[in-house]
C-alpha cells in the first residue's frame, strides 16, 4: 500500500518529543484497557437485565462516554494502571420516579443479593454507581433518560447525595454523546503524527524493544488528543492529596479542542495548550468571575461547569497549577536541557514512575537501533540525527558514524 | 593508508563541524575548540591531536591521538551514586579525557578524518554519558580499562611543565596541562627532557596560529 508522505518532518526528530509521547505510552490506556472496557459494559447490560433483576426490560443502551469515548483514557491517579471508565445506562422513561429512586434502583440492581458478583464493590455516589474491579478498574455507570424531541442521545441524568436522603435530588440536562462527537470533529486524526509512530513501529518491529506507544481508541493520534491527555494526568497528580474537587475533564477536553496549536511538534503543542488554558482562567479570575462553559453538542442546557469551580478559590488554585505547568514546559521546550532535567520536568509534571520509566524505554530504543543500524550525524550542524529522525532525512544529509567501542571505565581512579 | 596531515585534519574539521574552531596549527601540533550537542544539550569541548610527539629536543606529552576533554560544563558523578566514577573517561578527577575507542583493537589510525571518527563520536560519547546521568547505565558498549602495574609506576603530573609553555606560546588554552597518566595509560611515555630544556626547544617558528 502506498504510504504517505511527509516530506523530510518528522514530529519525532528532538527526544523532547519522543519522550513525551513514551510519558504518554506510560499513562494512557492501552488497547487491552478499552477492549476490557467495552467487555465490561456489555456485562453490564447483561447483568442489569438478568432474571430477577428491577430493571429487566428497562434498560435501553449502555455506552462509553468521557474519555473511553474520546479516546482520551488516562490512569487516574499516581500508579500507572488504575483506570475511570465512564458509561450511560439509558433507561426507560417510566423509570424516571425521581432521581433518588433511579440512582436507587440502579445501584440496588448493580450491587445485586448478597454473594453475588458485584455485591462488595458497588458504590452509590451523587450522580453515578461506580463498580470497582479487581485489576483496579472503575466504572461508573450513570443512569439516563432520554429526552423526547431533542438531539440524538440528549438525555436527563439525575443528582442526589445518598448522604443528605431528605435533601431532594435534581435532574441535570447532559449530552456526553453530542460532546464526544464534537470533541472527535474538533481534534481529528493528525495523519503525520500517526506515520511517525508507524515509521517507528515498523522499524522496531523485530527488535527486542518496546515501541513508542501504539495510539488507541476510536479516535487515532493527533497533538489535541495527547496535550489532553497530559494535562489530565497532569490535573490528576496535583489532586491526588487534595481533598476537593477537581476541573472536570470534560471541561479541560472543550477548552483543549476549542484550541488549535501551530506547533507541530508534540512537546510544543503541549505547551500551547497549556498556555491557552492558562489564560483563559486568568482571563476568569480577572474579570472576577467563574468560568462558564456550555455542551458545545449544541445542548445549551449541559453546563460542563456545573460542579466545578465552585468558587474563586477554585479557579485560583487550578491557575496556579496551569502557571506551573507552562513555567516547567516553557523550559522543557525551548531550554537546552540533558535527559536527566528533562526526566525531572517530567517527573514533576506527570509523575516520576512515569518519567523513569519512559526514560528507560527512550533509551534501551535509542541503543536497539544504533545496535541494528548505526549512529548517523548531520555534517554542519554538531548534532547526532536521532533513529526516529534518520527515515526522515535523506540520504545524503545523514552521514553514519564509523562505529567505535568506548574504551575505559570503572577502574579510572588508580590512575590518579 | 597515508596519514592525514594537520592541515587536511583541519579542513575537514571545519567544514563538517563549523562550531568547531582552530585554536592552535602547526605542522605537528592541532588544538580545536567549539560545541557540540550530545541530544540537545550543548558541550564545549577541545580537541587536541599530536602527530609526531618527538621534537628536537622534548617530547610532547599527548598521546598519538586525538585526545578530547569537555571544557563546560563540567562532567559529573551522579547524583544518586557519588561513589561510582564516570564510565570511559581517562583521568576523571583531573583534566577527564573522554575514551573514545578501543586501543587495543585500533580503533583508530592516523588516516582516518578526525571530523568523521572523533568529533561524531564525542557527540556519542556525550549522548551516553546523559544517558546514564539518567539511567545509571552505560548503554554504548564497550570494556573497561585494564591497569598494569607499570602504568602505575610511570605517572607523574607536572604543573611547572605545563605553565612554561604556555609562557612560550602565549596562549591561554595552547598547551596546558599534560597528559602523563593518559599516555601511561595508553602505553606512552614520559618527557625525561626538564621543564627549562623543552621552553629552549621549543620553536615559535612551527607554530601557526588558525585563522
Amino acid at each position: 500500500m502506498e504510504r504517505p508522505q511527509f516530506g523530510n518532518f518528522s514530529p519525532l526528530q528532538s527526544e523532547a518529543d519522543i519522550l513525551v509521547a513514551d510519558v504518554l505510552g506510560r499513562i494512557q490506556a492501552s488497547p487491552a484497557v478499552y477492549e476490557k472496557a467495552n467487555e465490561r459494559y456489555h456485562t453490564q447490560a447483561e447483568w442489569l437485565e438478568r432474571d430477577g433483576s428491577p430493571l429487566k426490560g428497562k434498560v435501553e443502551l449502555v455506552y462509553g462516554q468521557g474519555g473511553v469515548s474520546q479516546g482520551s483514557s488516562i490512569a487516574a491517579r499516581g500508579t500507572n494502571d488504575e483506570f475511570d471508565v465512564d458509561a450511560m445506562v439509558q433507561l426507560h422513561p417510566s423509570i424516571d420516579l425521581g432521581p433518588d429512586y433511579v440512582l436507587d434502583l440502579l445501584y440496588i440492581t448493580v450491587k445485586g443479593e448478597r454473594g453475588s458478583r458485584y455485591h462488595d464493590v458497588t458504590t452509590r455516589c451523587t450522580r453515578c454507581v461506580q463498580v470497582q474491579y479487581a485489576d483496579k478498574m472503575h466504572i461508573d455507570l450513570t443512569p439516563a433518560i432520554l429526552q423526547p424531541g431533542v438531539l440524538a442521545r440528549q438525555s436527563t441524568i439525575f443528582h442526589h447525595r445518598a448522604e443528605t436522603p431528605t435533601v431532594p435530588g435534581k435532574r441535570v440536562t447532559a449530552n456526553p454523546f453530542g460532546f464526544t462527537r464534537w470533541f472527535k470533529d474538533a481534534t481529528p486524526p493528525e495523519p503525520y503524527l500517526i506515520d511517525a509512530f508507524d515509521s517507528e513501529l515498523r522499524a522496531l518491529a523485530k527488535a527486542d524493544a518496546e515501541p513508542l506507544p501504539q495510539q488507541v481508541g476510536p479516535h487515532g493520534m493527533s497533538r489535541a488528543l495527547a496535550s489532553l491527555q497530559l494535562i489530565k494526568r497532569f490535573r490528576n497528580l496535583r489532586y491526588d492529596r487534595r481533598d476537593c474537587r477537581c476541573p472536570p475533564s470534560v471541561l479541560l477536553a472543550k477548552l483543549v479542542a476549542d484550541y488549535r496549536a501551530e506547533a507541530m511538534t508534540l512537546a510544543a503543542a503541549l505547551l500551547e495548550h497549556a498556555i491557552q488554558l492558562r489564560g483563559r482562567f486568568v482571563r476568569e479570575i480577572g474579570c472576577g468571575r467563574l468560568i462558564h462553559e456550555v455542551n458545545p453538542a449544541p445542548c445549551q442546557s449541559d453546563v460542563l461547569t456545573d460542579r466545578w469551580p465552585s468558587s474563586m478559590q477554585d479557579q485560583l488554585q487550578w491557575a496556579g497549577d496551569l502557571d506551573h505547568l507552562v513555567t516547567q514546559l516553557t523550559i522543557y521546550v525551548h531550554r537546552q536541557l540533558t535527559l536527566k532535567q528533562r526526566q525531572d520536568i517530567l517527573g514533576d509534571l506527570f509523575g516520576e514512575q512515569a518519567a523513569k520509566s519512559a526514560m528507560h524505554v527512550f533509551t534501551d530504543r535509542l541503543a536497539e537501533a544504533q545496535r541494528r543500524s548505526g549512529t548517523h550525524y548531520q555534517p554542519g550542524t554538531g548534532r547526532l540525527v536521532l533513529p526516529a529522525a534518520v527515515a526522515a532525512s535523506t540520504a545524503s544529509q545523514a552521514r553514519p558514524m564509523p562505529s567505535t567501542k568506548y574504551f575505559g571505565g570503572e577502574r579510572c581512579e588508580p590512575f590518579l | 593508508m597515508r596519514a592525514l596531515s594537520l592541515a587536511e585534519q583541519d579542513r575537514l574539521i571545519r567544514q563538517q563541524w563549523p562550531e568547531m574552531r582552530t585554536v592552535f596549527l602547526s605542522s605537528t601540533f592541532g588544538r580545536w575548540r567549539g560545541t557540540i550537542f550530545g541530544f540537545s544539550r550543548q558541550y564545549e569541548i577541545m580537541i587536541t591531536y599530536v602527530t609526531d610527539r618527538r621534537q628536537a629536543n622534548f617530547i610532547w606529552n599527548y598521546a598519538a591521538f586525538p585526545v578530547v576533554e569537555v571544557v563546560s560544563p563540567r562532567l559529573e558523578r551522579r547524583e544518586e551514586d557519588p561513589d561510582r566514577p564516570i564510565p570511559h573517561l581517562y583521568e576523571e578527577l583531573l583534566r577527564r579525557v573522554l575514551c573514545l575507542f578501543d586501543p587495543l583493537e585500533k580503533g583508530w589510525s592516523s588516516d582516518r578524518p578526525i571530523a568523521e571518527t572523533t568529533v561524531p563520536w564525542t557527540a556519542d560519547w556525550l549522548r551516553h554519558y546523559e544517558i546514564w546521568q539518567a539511567t545509571g547505565e552505560w548503554k554504548g558498549g564497550g570494556r573497561d580499562h585494564v591497569v598494569r602495574d607499570w602504568d602505575l609506576s610511570a605517572i607523574s603530573y607536572s604543573p611547572r611543565l605545563s605553565t612554561k609553555v604556555s609562557k612560550v606560546t602565549g596562549l591561554e588554552t595552547a598547551v596546558g596541562a599534560f597528559a602523563e597518566s593518559l599516555l601511561a595509560s595508553t602505553g606512552g611515555f614520559l618527557a625525561e627532557e626538564s621543564p627549562d630544556s623543552i621552553a629552549e626547544g621549543f620553536d615559535p617558528r612551527n607554530v601557526s596560529r588558525a585563522a
